[in-house]
């Protein structure tokens, strides 16, 4: 035994050094690694310190609510209806936090909602009906959304005095009977146009 | 020599050992994900960018080139998990086909320094009405341009959304959901291909004509530097998207891959086929010639160093009078990386925007039904030889189910990966898909032969919502 577990500590220990030492990307150019100094010492209260971060919390976090979702959404079927029910609840409002974080994209955040309606919600009626309520009201957020931009667009002076110039300068060449620095048409119009948008949307 | 261990100590060695082994080995066993303990730094010290742009790729034709110093793009290289607005000054050639900016979508992890670059379909235009988005004609999405809250908007394209751009897809799972992710929005109407500034005029004459950024090529290559100057270079690369997407993954894979230069590098064209078609070819023979002539002259891809010149400097195989040989050239060019097409025999999408304005017999067909066959006849043509030719091809698989009551067959992976089988061979979607990103030897190619079994599928209510959405 203690023969063996003198051969074994130092195998685990050149193992470890080996993962350690190819951590990032064994395809990587050598120059293009990233410095020492980001790979601090692996002492215990380094790693306690980082752990209790901000930033590693909500990384636990997400990665629990991800786990949780797939795991609900492949046992559902198994489950007790009572918690069905609470860990339907406890996904919607994690889906609630996290799409109104950016967490979740739009199209997600209803995927994974028309999903516990599935998950949790027998009669084909229902189902039915309770879909197309969450759609109509991502459609119609998106339609207000749409309208709001639309407006933002027309009062934007930088993109109206664009759109003005952008006329003009498309008049101007068609027009042109000589297209200079031996540039085709299409070639100077896309240049002379990138000209005005840079001069409209210089700070 | 190493000095045996004291059997009193052995515990505390042994934990010693087991932690180390901890914090170095990866939280997942794929290359390019970081170890658990750099997870936590990176959390706190966001890892840089380690792939900059050289200034040799800030000059030449379709140039690398970045935002003015002092713009704000809108990036918190902290922020993960959450999806990012990246604006892009016009000084790095970007814009939409209205003449806005142009911005893309970032959501990044800690975890992995792999990267998906998604690619959002969305028809394609190529005059006045397709343009302008006039009802009635099929078009080209967002000509009105990009809200910056566009992820979190049910456009038509989000209600597409597919399980390669989720995290926590309820349906199917993929290793690129854990990925970086990166969302390139599309709103230029030319599969990501085109540099021309198109004035087309109202043929009704009451409107003053429309101008038109096809500005595909250049948006890509602003992302591209962007990605460069900002993230890590990715150890594994997967370029993908649906439709106009698809076709646009296919058609920037050479430039996206060769300056991005991941270690492994793959994709997948779902949807948006370059066909095998001759340039002065026959339409009986090859349908496609019409709609590829066209858009050859309205999205400027033939002019001196345009789109087309720049590829074929780059791939040898390119043959610009045949440009269905994209697909050889990059298995030739790229012959470790892995490579796949899809897309459903029945889909009447694509199939209507390559044929429907271009021949008077489907455009006057007198009824619905006799219309789709006469689309479906010219798809099968067009698919068959896409077909044989990705057979030919070890890194490249085509895979080609036949129907599904979603989207008008158009898409295999947007909303989830089912019900793009191919019963005869026992084969599901999600087989191709891992052929590809992690399969051995030559890519898997499969042809369904008919769409019974297909048709004979139960009522989906979730296919039945986007339906809805889309309608």
């Amino acid at each position: 035994m203690k023969k063996l577990l003198t051969l074994l500590v130092p195998c685990l220990v050149f193992v470890a050094a080996v993962l350690w030492w190819k951590r990032d990307d064994a395809g990587m150019p050598s120059d293009a690694r990233r410095p020492q100094a980001e790979a601090p010492d692996a002492s215990s209260s380094a790693l306690s310190s980082l752990q209790a971060t901000p930033q590693a919390q909500a990384h636990r976090e997400r990665q629990r609510f991800e786990a949780d979702a797939k795991d609900f959404f492949a046992r559902a079927p198994s489950l007790r209806a009572v918690e069905r029910s609470e860990r339907a609840g406890r996904l919607s409002r994690q889906i609630d936090r996290y799409e109104a974080e950016d967490g979740l994209s739009a199209g997600e955040a209803l995927l994974l909602r028309t999903a516990l309606v599935k998950a949790t919600v027998d009669d084909p009626v229902r189902q039915a009906e309770e879909v197309g309520a969450i759609a109509d009201r991502y459609r119609a957020h998106a339609d207000q959304r749409m309208a709001a931009f639309a407006a933002q667009q027309r009062n934007d002076s930088r993109f109206q005095s664009y759109k003005a110039r952008e006329a003009q300068v498309v008049a101007e060449v068609m027009a042109a009977t000589t297209i200079p620095a031996g540039l085709t048409r299409d070639q100077y119009l896309r240049q002379r146009l990138q000209q005005e948008r840079e001069r409209a949307y210089a700070p | 020599m190493v000095a045996p261990v004291r059997p009193a100590r052995l515990p505390l060695v042994l934990a010693a050992a087991s932690f180390t082994l901890l914090v170095a080995a990866p939280l997942k066993a794929e290359e390019g994900d970081y170890s658990f303990w750099q997870t936590l730094v990176n959390l706190v010290s966001p890892p840089k960018a380690d792939n900059k742009v050289t200034a040799a790729q800030r000059t030449g034709t379709y140039p690398l080139l970045a935002n003015p110093s002092g713009f704000n793009d809108g990036f918190q290289p902290g922020r993960y998990d959450a999806w990012q607005t990246i604006q892009l000054a016009p000084q790095t050639g970007a814009v939409c086909g209205d003449g806005s900016p142009f911005k893309f979508f970032v959501n990044r992890v800690a975890d992995t320094r792999n990267t998906i670059i998604y690619m959002e379909g969305g028809g394609a235009c190529w005059d006045y009405a397709s343009c302008s988005g006039q009802s009635g004609i099929r078009g080209a999405r967002n000509p009105n341009g990009i809200p910056d809250d566009y992820m979190g908007l049910l456009n038509p394209g989000a209600s597409l959304v597919s399980p390669f751009v989720t995290r926590v897809s309820p349906f199917d799972a993929v290793k690129t959901q854990g990925w970086n992710m990166v969302y390139v929005p599309y709103c230029t109407g030319d599969i990501y291909s085109g540099d021309r500034v198109a004035v087309y005029n109202d043929p009704s004459g009451q409107n003053t004509p429309l101008v038109w950024h096809h500005n595909g090529v250049r948006n890509v290559r602003a992302v591209v530097g962007w990605l460069k100057d900002n993230l890590p270079r990715p150890t594994q690369m997967l370029s993908t998207g649906c439709s106009a997407g698809g076709a646009g993954s296919l058609t920037s894979y050479h430039p996206l891959r060769r300056d991005m230069a991941p270690t492994r590098s793959f994709l997948i064209n779902d949807s948006g086929p370059i066909f095998p078609t001759l340039k002065n070819g026959n339409p009986v023979d090859y349908p496609s010639q019409p709609l590829m002539a066209l858009i050859r002259s309205a999205w400027g891809l033939d002019q001196p160093n345009g789109p087309l010149p720049y590829l074929a400097s780059g791939l040898p195989q390119f043959d610009l009078n045949e440009l269905g040989t994209l697909y050889p050239a990059l298995s030739s060019k790229y012959a470790n990386d892995r490579l796949g097409h899809t897309h459903f025999w029945k889909d009447l999408n694509y199939s209507s925007y390559s044929y429907e304005r271009f021949y008077p017999d489907i455009a006057n067909a007198p009824d619905q039904a006799t219309k789709e066959a006469r689309i479906h006849a010219r798809w099968d043509v067009d698919t068959a030889r896409l077909r044989d030719r990705l057979n030919t091809l070890n890194n490249v698989g085509g895979y080609f189910p036949q129907y599904r009551a979603l989207n008008e067959s158009h898409c295999t992976t947007i909303v989830d990966f089912k019900n793009a089988d191919v019963q005869a061979q026992n084969l599901e979607l999600k087989h191709f898909i891992d052929s590809v990103l992690d399969g051995q030897g030559k890519v898997i190619d499969a042809s369904e032969q008919d769409d019974k079994a297909d048709k004979a599928k139960p009522f989906n209510l979730l296919y039945w919502l986007v339906d809805q959405l889309m309608g």
